[in-house]
């Protein structure tokens, strides 16, 4: 096992390596610059030019690439923000948890609401509960998550007065762009679960397991739950990283200093160090959030821990061997 | 039971749909505005105001990018002298701050003597050297046009006194650099170990006590403000309140829910299709509710792309264009009406504004003479591309141009860019024909506009919309050589725009600002425009 994450661990780099190398190249493609975001509409083509060679953005793609990559995986640093004129690593750093907050609270408002629907969906089917649930489900799919936020505020904030509107603070704060964006995730998790569940209810090894005289409960709970569970939890990464990336409408909504936010002023503004920094600290916590997917199937399903064990002593057979 | 079940689901559908397709129309026209809520007074009686901003704050550094939201966030900062009364005040009629004395040795050279009691809030000094040293630093950012084209160099005289020398002449060009510079510490600013990035020490009425980068700034009262010993202390250096909290709401429906729920006493900004929920018909602040409405310095204008490449090259059809744009009902449309209709390719703030113009036709709706113009024209149904940033003012705007041109058979399609894309492609001759622009005044004098779309030599095409034509340039000269501008040579420069049809001035605008009354009695804008939170009254 430890070798197999060491081994993740460092394909990490050279996919970092391409995603740093591909968003540098887009950032510098892409058409408008940084001089003239800078000066304004008020400033004239000379002044620009002159900006630009001032700052080195008139310098040959590759030789700003090879600054860029030697900055980032020499030294460690994204740069320092056009904007903001801070330095990025710490600007990531700083919004980052609240991006995370936001992001973890989502999933556990998909789990927490969406499996308990998804499983009475599958164990009720065709019933009205069913129904209600599928219908609860198509809803939370359609209606966009800054719509839905508003709609909350209006509820919460300013109707009932129970949640702040927006802005930041305790964990008060982050219910409601939670609840908005988790909607969505509600939806998928109860569409999942059903299904998932489904498919292991007609399973063989559940109806042996009934045919043994175990509760229904018990049935439920040791064999039809962890099994569904598996592809709930394939999911996950994907849907972090989802949610790392849909926190860009949500935070700006929500007036929430996180890195979506960050990246939605940075992109206006042509701000490329904030942009690429950002892009690729996602692109780091995306891999890092896969590999733990990867890992916890091996303690829900004994099978994939089994598969990683005979690997490793067939490994160690044949280096005995000779 | 299905099928009841699927009608239940469409009724729940369109339901959802028509409730996020909510009319337009203020909730003034249908419901009474819900009641501010009432702030209690803390404890020990100290005063907080809380300001929504509908900007993210940027570069808040001494020497940082000039943007939108920085402007109202940095008035902690001291600076030399400060314009008052309007943005063309000559230097005689600034408010001197720092500067004690200012002397005028010659056309290019001013001598300024500072106070020698100037401290920031870590008790540095700041002297002569520190207020040459920050002059340098704005310099070597090259970030502020004005500067970096007129100021030469800044030098130290003696312990409280620096000369300025200026590399050319311009309308209100050293009342700008005076002002435009936020004075520091050089020792703190050195210490800070990131620009004063995050945490600035100031040296003015307040200081900042906590930041969160796109979120809030804290600010509380500077207890030991240098300027309380000197006395005459200007309006807006005024120390109202004891904390002031600036909050970062970019969205505008938060920023009206922000308001009313008490979460803000100030809203900065309130989009006009809100502002039903804080004025009545008569366009009066509601019970709770205080109001200021301003000028928009900026004004909108079109600029006709004149190279030869474009079909509106053609004087004749740039004729016919502007006699078939409906300026007023852009007004309506783009701004709901919370603006005016412009004659003149300048705003009315504008120290030189000429108001002769007021009462004279400007191009105005006329599709008979547009379709004369056109004929005149060598136009063959080309479509003419209508470029603007992307905006909702803007939109409309572009919509209501799209649909004027199509009513005396002018094809036109609408192309919209993202900021950077946008001040990028309006130096390119291909991407546009009619772009939709705004212009503003950093001196207060109409001769800025000017500069920025007409000055000699400043782009590879001519002008701002690649004109070469050598009257319009000596015209320019005249009108813009502090020696020579006047109102004759400005009327001059003005008529020739509209003989040639080059540029289309169409609206300048208000804002509203809204405060909670229960909070705030009076809110406070230097020259009309410059948001002051400290120097807001309070309410009793």
């Amino acid at each position: 096992m430890g070798r197999y994450i060491a081994k993740r661990l460092l394909w990490m780099i050279p996919i970092i390596l391409a995603v740093t190398i591909l968003i540098f190249s887009l950032m510098y493609f892409v058409p408008g610059d940084y001089a003239s975001i800078v000066l304004g509409s008020n400033a004239t083509q000379q002044q620009l030019e002159e900006f630009r060679e001032l700052n080195g953005l008139n310098d040959p793609y590759i030789v700003q690439l090879g600054e860029y990559l030697y900055d980032v995986f020499i030294k460690f640093d994204f740069g320092q923000s056009y904007i903001y004129s801070t330095n990025v690593t710490a600007d990531i750093l700083e919004r980052a948890p609240r991006t995370f907050i936001l992001a973890f609270g989502t999933i556990l408002v998909g789990f927490l609401f969406g499996i308990p629907l998804g499983i009475a969906a599958a164990l009720n089917r065709n019933s009205w509960m069913d129904r209600i649930a599928m219908g609860v489900s198509m809803i939370g799919t359609a209606m966009p998550s800054f719509w839905a936020g508003l709609l909350l505020v209006l509820l919460f904030a300013v109707k009932l007065h129970w949640l702040p509107s927006q802005g930041m603070g305790g964990p008060e704060y982050y219910i409601l762009p939670c609840l908005g964006m988790g909607l969505a995730g509600i939806s998928g998790q109860c569409r999942q679960m059903r299904s998932s569940l489904l498919e292991v209810i007609n399973a063989d090894f559940v109806t042996t397991a009934r045919s043994k005289g175990i509760s229904e409960k018990r049935v439920l709970l040791k064999h039809e739950l962890p099994n569904a569970m598996i592809p709930i939890i394939t999911g996950l990464g994907g849907t972090f990283g989802m949610m790392l990336g849909g926190t860009l409408v949500i935070e700006n909504v929500f007036s929430i200093p996180g890195i979506g936010a960050y990246m939605v002023k940075a992109i206006g503004n042509r701000d490329y160090p904030a942009v690429q920094g950002s892009v690729i600290f996602l692109a780091i916590i995306f891999a890092l959030g896969m590999l733990l997917v990867d890992l916890c199937y091996a303690f829900i399903d004994p099978r994939i821990k089994a598969q990683y064990e005979a690997s490793s002593k067939k490994k160690k057979k044949v280096n005995a061997d000779g | 039971m299905k099928k009841l079940i699927a009608l239940l689901m469409v009724a729940v559908m369109a339901l959802g749909m028509f409730s996020a397709c909510g009319s337009t129309s203020s909730p003034a026209e249908t419901e009474a505005p819900a009641a501010a809520p009432v702030k209690e007074v803390a404890a020990d009686g100290s005063k907080e105001l809380v300001v929504g901003l509908q900007y993210d704050f940027g570069d808040i550094s001494p020497f940082g990018i000039v943007s939108s939201g920085r402007s109202y966030v940095t008035w902690m900062y001291t600076r030399l002298a400060v314009p008052q009364v309007t943005a063309g005040d000559s230097w005689e009629d600034m408010y001197w701050d720092a500067a004690k004395n200012i002397t005028k040795v010659d056309d290019y050279t001013y001598q300024v003597e500072i106070y020698d009691c100037i401290y920031d809030t870590e008790g540095n000094n700041i002297t002569a050297e520190d207020v040459a040293w920050c002059y340098e630093m704005q310099l070597g950012k090259a970030n502020d046009e004005t500067i970096t084209n007129y100021l030469e160099s800044c030098t130290v005289l003696d312990d409280h006194t620096v000369e300025f020398k200026l590399s050319g002449l311009g309308l209100n060009t050293i009342e700008y650099i005076l002002y435009q510079v936020c004075l520091v510490s050089k020792s703190a600013y050195e210490a800070s170990g990131n620009d004063m990035a995050t945490m600035p020490v100031s040296s003015g009425p307040y200081k900042i006590t906590s930041f969160t980068s796109g979120s809030e700034i804290v600010y509380e009262k500077n207890e030991n403000y240098w300027r309380n010993s000197v006395g005459n202390v200007a309006d807006f250096l005024a120390q109202n309140w004891d904390k002031i909290t600036i909050k970062c709401i970019t969205e505008s429906s938060q920023m009206t829910i922000a308001l009313q729920d008490g979460t803000i006493d100030t809203a900065l900004f309130v989009n006009n299709a809100d502002l039903g929920n804080f004025l009545d018909e008569n366009n009066e602040a509601v019970e709770g509710y205080t109001y200021y409405s301003l000028v928009n310095s900026a004004f909108t204008c079109l600029l006709y792309n004149c190279d030869l490449q474009s079909p509106m090259s053609d004087v004749n059809l740039r004729q016919a264009v502007s006699y078939a744009i409906d300026a007023a009902s852009i007004v309506k449309a783009a701004i709901d009406g919370k603006g005016g209709v412009l004659n003149q390719f300048s705003n009315p703030q504008y120290g030189d504004y000429q108001e002769i113009y007021d009462e004279m036709d400007y191009f105005g709706l006329n599709l008979d003479t547009a379709k004369e113009w056109l004929d005149k024209s060598g136009y063959n149904g080309e479509t003419l591309v209508i470029a603007y940033e992307t905006n909702e003012a803007k939109q409309k705007m572009a919509q209501v141009i799209n649909a004027c041109l199509t009513q005396i058979g002018v094809n036109s399609e609408i192309v919209a860019y993202d900021t950077a894309l946008f001040n990028t492609y309006k130096y390119d001759p291909a991407q546009w024909d009619i772009l939709i622009d705004q212009k503003g005044s950093a001196t207060g004098f109409v001769t800025f506009p000017y500069q920025l779309c007409f000055a000699p030599g400043a782009f590879e095409l001519g002008t701002a919309n690649f004109i070469q034509d050598e009257k319009l340039v000596e015209l320019y000269n005249l009108a813009c050589d502090p020696t020579t501008h006047s109102d004759e040579t400005i009327q001059d420069f003005e008529n020739y725009l509209r003989e040639n049809a080059y540029v289309y001035a169409l609206y300048y605008t208000y804002n509203y600002a809204i405060s909670n009354s229960s909070v705030v009695s009076d809110m406070y804008f230097r020259v009309g425009a410059n948001y002051y939170p400290n120097a807001s009254v309070p309410a009793v």
